[in-house]
């Protein structure tokens, strides 16, 4: 009787060991999935802003002459009016304070109505606009939208996302900010 | 005595507990599997973007030429997210056995690159006629959120995403994405 109840007792031991992992991991496999998960849509992998303009030209920023960075945004179809003029503004002020040293303006269409409405680029100024673009960067942009951001990515630097969106930032602030 | 007794009582009982909460715990993980599953694959949709029908997937490839959407097709078509690179499309058992059932029920695969340099050289590509698009339209791109390579997305004729799948295929998810087609293809009656 002695030898079955001390079996029973190891099992009881063994099973209520076995149940605790369960508990610990059943809490911590769902906090994990939903932390990597938002981990991976706040890395910023974000290169450069090469794509197609809305005409189906092939855009290579990188072989500007004379090319500090790159500042990448998206321009919405719904903000679009007040997206250019504060873009185009940020890169008049910018190129006035640094000619030597150019920063390339790259705007990320946020879909047809934008590139259609962008298509005669009469209002384009000194900015290159983005129809179709490689999915990693373009991703990196929209991620980075989502948050009222956009991207820079300075000579050798790592990427960094700058939050202007609802911020009442005016454009001189935003080019102080870049070609400091 | 008595206690004894009580022992040799109380003992099998705990033990028919510990049983039964260990069979309930068991049953619980499971179930939490397919809901981080869950939570890994809701992530897909970005949260602006408007619920319901896709857009087709057409582009530029990577040398810029314009590539039509000429690979839709009534019963549907798939995306899948992939570039050369990375180890892990590579070694994607399933994807071989998917997209060699996908080409004979002429279900198009559009190939979306990360980059345009990780283009697949023509012997590599699954299926071999798949288009590969490196220049994707933003208008497409921002109804997802792509965090990883191999993603596969299938979608029906009128562009609802039917299956998708983020990482490499599982053992049933060859069977499970052919299910989502049969069902997607299914006549109303």
């Amino acid at each position: 009787m002695n030898r079955e109840l001390l079996i029973e007792g190891v099992l009881i031991a063994v099973l209520a060991g076995y149940g605790g992992l369960l508990v610990t991991q059943v809490g911590a496999a769902r906090l994990d999935a939903v932390r990597s998960t938002a981990d991976a849509n706040q890395r910023l992998l974000f290169a450069d802003a090469t794509g197609i303009d809305v005409l189906g030209e092939r855009i290579h920023p990188a072989r500007s002459p004379g090319r500090r960075g790159v500042v990448a945004f998206v321009l919405r179809s719904r903000s679009l009016g007040a997206d250019l003029a504060f873009w185009r503004e940020v890169a008049d002020l910018a190129s006035n304070v640094s000619s030597e040293t150019r920063l390339e303006f790259v705007g990320y269409c946020d879909g047809a109505a934008c590139a259609d409405a962008l298509k005669n680029r009469q209002h384009l100024g000194r900015l290159t606009v983005i129809a179709y673009g490689e999915a990693i960067d373009s991703q990196a942009v929209l991620n980075a939208d989502e948050q009222g951001d956009f991207v820079v990515k300075d000579r050798d630097q790592p990427p960094r996302r700058v939050w202007w969106r609802d911020r009442g930032l005016r454009a001189a602030d935003i080019a102080r900010d870049l070609v400091r | 005595m008595m206690m004894a007794r009580w022992i040799e009582r109380v003992v099998p009982t705990v033990l028919v507990l510990v049983i039964l909460v260990d069979g309930a715990l068991t049953l619980r993980a499971v179930q939490l599997q397919g809901s981080v599953r869950a939570v890994v694959t809701d992530a897909l949709r970005r949260s602006g973007a408007e619920d319901g029908r896709s857009i087709p997937l057409d582009g530029f490839d990577a040398s810029g030429r314009w590539l039509d959407a000429r690979w839709m097709s009534p019963s549907g078509w798939a995306v899948r997210y992939a570039g050369r690179s990375c180890p892990y499309c590579a070694q994607d058992a399933g994807w071989a056995r998917l997209a060699a059932e996908l080409q004979r029920r002429d279900y198009p695969v559009t190939i979306l690159l990360p980059r345009a340099a990780e283009r697949f050289p023509a012997d590599l590509v699954l299926p071999n006629d798949a288009p590969q698009v490196a220049f994707a339209p933003m208008e497409w791109l921002k109804q997802f959120r792509l965090t990883m390579t191999p993603s596969l997305l299938l979608f029906s004729g009128r562009g609802d995403l039917i299956w998708h799948r983020q990482g490499v295929l599982g053992p049933w998810d060859v069977q499970s994405a052919l299910q989502a087609i049969e069902e997607a293809t299914r006549p109303e009656r």
